[in-house]
């Protein structure tokens, strides 16, 4: 099992604090509180700190591997592979429909 | 009583008129109903539905018109597969009254192939978990000790074949989540490569590396519904138009001479002495009947943990940015001032901790300033993972390795500590960086009467290759009979 041998530079990571926790759940939008901030920073942290390993390993000119079935390009004619009718796709949100249409809360606000 | 029978022998008995799809679906149905209370392997019942399924299907076989092997055969999906006017959840609170209004594409065929739906298993939230701990409907418990996880994601899916309420269940696969809860509940459990089954409709959690296969109790019936679910989907492009074989017809073949690599990375400290002694014991039944093994090194193996842990959460945060409650999801409770008033409230009511968590792990690593440090080097790193398992394959066939560290663990041992949770996929995360298929087989039960699993890993789109292999051990052995007692 993987599990630290050493770590190197153990200074270079900054804590992640219960602000930064925050910042990163307001950029998510996801409300958090106080008390799930201060938990959330904690189990990061100890998280991140295992994550150091990764500077034990020389990458310098390594190609980074975003998928592994090599396909490149692939393009089909433009229609829908799926025919659902409006109705139904409206039908799943929550939220009112006014002329077909999902009536979502006003984004740009009057000052 | 059908319970004792495989899917491929209740295909041929359906086949050959000896019973009706109707009488194997009541028994079926009736396990469900009477297990699922204890066992909590389905988030929804489908009873009704696979009552009338079924009864369709009695009348094609008495017209002599069944639609496929699998024609009648009671079969489950987990609940992250969306099923068209089938309340499909992905465990989460934020869909829990999510009905789509189409079919995932692994699900519309299996409805064309003669599905008999006993039901949506559980899983943790959004696939996020190794134990089903974290579902918004509860925790999965195993079939063989209640007390015990079932494993995870797909949890419910293996708790569900192990209980006999089923003879095939489809899972996903994206660390490990097919593979360790079939070696946890002592059944069989293929992860295609990438690419191989569609993912059109399966709810996205890590794009790069979800896949989707199925659980069974046979090796052979592992390959009678791969034939059904295999192939290319224009609506899923990454799945390339390469040919699907008949997997069941081709199951036969001589292992003398097959080589089996053996890593050392994955008999280390931390391993059970008691699941390497049957991994072992399961690599000399190979042995004695010609194959050989030899002592292979993954030098990056110890590094694939912490780059899951990177590339998973990037991937999970930007999939789940479209659960914005507007058009699907949850009402929030509460008064809304805003349009991001409304995205917070969702959100935070929701998704539950796990799903949180790596939300924010997620954004943290995507985030200017941190890409470089976290997100390049773990992409990097896993070339040289993908390159270890290249380096393997020119020397040995197949690669043979424990599924997981220990047999089942005790719910809520590991719940509140991320990390332990994190390393139970150690032994599973690395096929799932390379993109590369890998079968669980039950091989044996501890002191304790826990089941342990043995992983094969075999090059890309090698699934046939290793079938085959996986299907000479079951002719050998039968630790795959052994079901727990309920």
């Amino acid at each position: 099992m993987a599990s630290p041998k050493k770590t190197v530079n153990p200074q270079q990571n900054k804590k992640v604090d219960a602000e930064k926790i925050k910042h990163i759940a307001h950029l998510a939008r996801i409300g958090i509180d106080d008390r799930e901030a201060e938990e959330y920073a904690g189990q990061m942290n100890s998280v991140l700190d295992y994550m150091k390993i990764l500077e034990e390993v020389e990458t310098k000119g390594v190609e980074m591997t975003l998928q592994v079935n090599g396909l490149r390009n692939v393009t089909r004619e433009d229609r829908p592979l799926m025919e659902v009718p409006a109705d139904e796709l409206l039908a799943v949100s929550t939220l009112p429909k006014i002329a077909n249409q999902i009536a979502v809360r006003a984004v740009i606000k009057e000052e | 009583m059908f319970k004792e029978l495989t899917l491929k022998e209740v295909s041929e008995g359906i086949r050959s008129k000896r019973f009706k799809p109707s009488e194997v679906a009541a028994e079926a149905i009736g396990r469900t109903r009477e297990l699922n209370p204890g066992l909590n392997a389905y988030i929804t019942e489908t009873g009704e539905l696979a009552e009338k399924a079924a009864k369709e299907a009695d009348e094609r076989q008495a017209a002599g018109k069944l639609k496929s092997v699998l024609d009648g055969v009671p079969g489950a999906l987990k609940d992250i597969v969306n099923t068209k006017g089938i309340r499909s959840t992905s465990a989460s609170k934020i869909l829990g009254n999510f009905i789509p209004p189409y079919n995932a594409t692994v699900a519309q065929k299996l409805f064309d192939a003669g599905l008999v739906l006993t039901g949506k298993t559980n899983t943790d939230e959004f696939a996020c978990g190794g134990s089903t701990e974290f579902s918004a409907f509860g925790v999965t418990r195993n079939p063989w000790d209640r007390q015990r996880v079932a494993g995870g994601s797909s949890g419910g899916s293996a708790a569900a074949l192990a209980a006999q309420t089923c003879y095939y269940a489809i899972g996903t696969d994206t660390g490990g989540s097919i593979r360790l809860p079939a070696s946890f509940c002592g059944i069989t459990g293929l992860k295609v490569s990438y690419g191989r089954v569609s993912r059109s409709g399966v709810t996205a959690m890590a794009s790069s590396l979800d896949t989707i296969g199925p659980f069974a109790k046979t090796v052979e019936d592992l390959a009678m519904v791969l034939q059904v679910i295999a192939g290319n989907d224009p609506k899923d492009a990454t799945t390339p138009k390469k040919e699907v074989p008949d997997y069941a017809a081709n199951l036969k073949k001589d292992i003398k001479g097959l080589k089996i690599g053996v890593p050392k990375e994955y008999f280390v400290e931390g391993l059970s002495p008691e699941v390497e002694k049957l991994v072992r014991q399961a690599m000399k039944e190979y042995e004695k009947a010609g194959a050989v093994l030899k002592e292979i090194s993954l030098p990056y193996t110890r590094y694939a943990v912490a780059i899951y842990y990177i590339i998973m959460p990037a991937e999970l945060s930007a999939n789940l940015a479209r659960y914005d409650g507007i058009r699907y999801g949850l009402k929030p409770e509460g008064e809304i001032t805003d349009i991001i008033d409304q995205y917070y409230k969702t959100r935070d009511q929701g998704f539950g901790p796990e799903v949180k968590r790596r939300i924010l792990t997620g954004t943290y690593v995507l985030s200017a300033g941190y890409f470089d440090a976290y997100y390049r080097k773990a992409l990097q790193v896993r070339t040289l993972i993908k390159q270890d398992f290249e380096k393997a394959f020119s020397e040995v066939d197949v690669i043979m390795t424990p599924v997981s560290p220990g047999p089942a663990f005790k719910i809520g041992e590991k719940s509140s500590n991320p990390l332990s949770m994190y390393l139970e996929d150690a032994f599973t995360i690395p096929a799932s960086m390379a993109g590369i298929p890998a079968l669980s087989l039950p091989c044996g039960l501890t002191a304790e009467s826990l089941p342990a699993g043995l992983q094969i890993i075999a090059p890309q789109f090698a699934e046939q290759q290793l079938l085959q292999i996986g299907h000479a051990y079951q002719q050998m052995t039968d630790w795959h009979k052994k079901f727990p007692e309920i």
